[in-house]
């Protein structure tokens, strides 16, 4: 089980297109991956509605933790995917 | 001769027969279902499925802003949160319909409350469980209709799947009782150029077959 925590860089937050490609990448990367809003509870990262639902905005800080597969290559992914403006 | 006035997208005329778009299906009833919860959820699962599959077909097909949003509405038919809630409710004996209905409901309710972005994402919510609904219950999915013919469309509002896939040959123009300038109808319509008239209150009171001039200017 690896963890780490990124800072949101979408201008509009873990929204629309964002909180889409976040969740196909992790739904398809066959881990079990959650996503914890500083002060909330993780919840599952393969649930567009669950990440939605955290109401995480830009700048915000989120610990992604991934179990199973190839752990850290997952982990680097979905950080650098939380990091990028796809909002640009 | 009766005006009805509502906000204009885009600029233009259209001529011809309304066609209406089928309303909302009733809320199912909430009753004990005389099947096992088992049989239930492959119901529910399967019908959930097929709406995903149709809203990323939808999407494959229309292309641009419109693929983005179906390919999320794709994904939340088959949300793993959402599925869970469906089979919790199922365990206390709902039908596939019901459990479907609150699921949907109930995060409906909760982006509604967040406001913004997510207010519109709760409609967004409120189409797929109705689609969800009419394929369990082997109803026609609520869409746009295919008369044949040209026509203009008059609908209470249209969901992203509607127009993303409207056939420019065959609709003249979008009339909708419901939305304003920023809601999907409008945003689509501007996108494909289709004359439309979003907000328009007294819309309501037309019928399938009323000849309709749409003027926006």
């Amino acid at each position: 089980m690896v963890e780490r925590t990124v800072r949101i860089g979408s201008t509009h937050g873990l929204h629309a297109r964002p909180a889409k490609l976040f969740t196909q990448a992790a739904a398809a990367s066959g881990a079990a991956v959650t996503i914890q809003k500083a002060g909330g509870a993780p919840v599952n990262a393969a649930s567009i509605l669950a990440v939605i639902a955290q109401g995480i905005d830009h700048g915000d800080d989120v610990t992604i933790v991934v179990d199973g597969g190839d752990e850290s290559a997952v982990l680097d992914q979905l950080v650098e995917l939380l990091s990028t403006d796809h909002d640009e | 001769m009766m005006e009805i006035k509502g906000t204009g997208i885009g600029q233009g005329v259209a001529v011809g027969p309304v066609v209406r778009m089928a309303e909302a299906l009733p809320e199912p009833v909430d009753r004990p279902s005389h099947l096992d919860p088992e049989r239930e959820g492959e119901r529910a699962r399967a019908s959930l499925s097929v709406v995903a599959a149709e809203l990323a077909n939808r999407g494959a097909k229309a292309g641009g802003a419109a693929k983005d949003v179906l390919e999320a509405q794709a994904m939340m038919a088959e949300d793993p949160s959402l599925i869970d809630e469906v089979t919790k409710l199922l365990a206390t004996g709902k039908t596939a319909e019901r459990a479907v209905y609150e699921s949907f409901a109930a995060y409906r309710d909760l982006l509604a409350g967040m406001g913004g972005y997510m207010g519109e994402r709760a409609a967004d919510l409120d189409d797929i469980s109705q689609r969800v609904i009419a394929h369990l219950l082997k109803l026609p999915a609520p869409g746009v209709p295919n008369p044949g013919h040209p026509f203009v469309l008059v609908a209470r509002d249209l969901a992203p799947a509607d127009t993303a896939t409207l056939d420019l040959d065959q609709v003249l123009g979008l009339v909708t009782v419901d939305g304003g300038p920023t809601s999907h109808t409008a945003i689509l319509a501007r996108e494909k150029s289709i004359v439309a008239i979003v907000g328009a209150t007294d819309a309501a009171s037309l019928a399938d077959g009323d000849t309709v001039v749409v003027a926006c200017r």
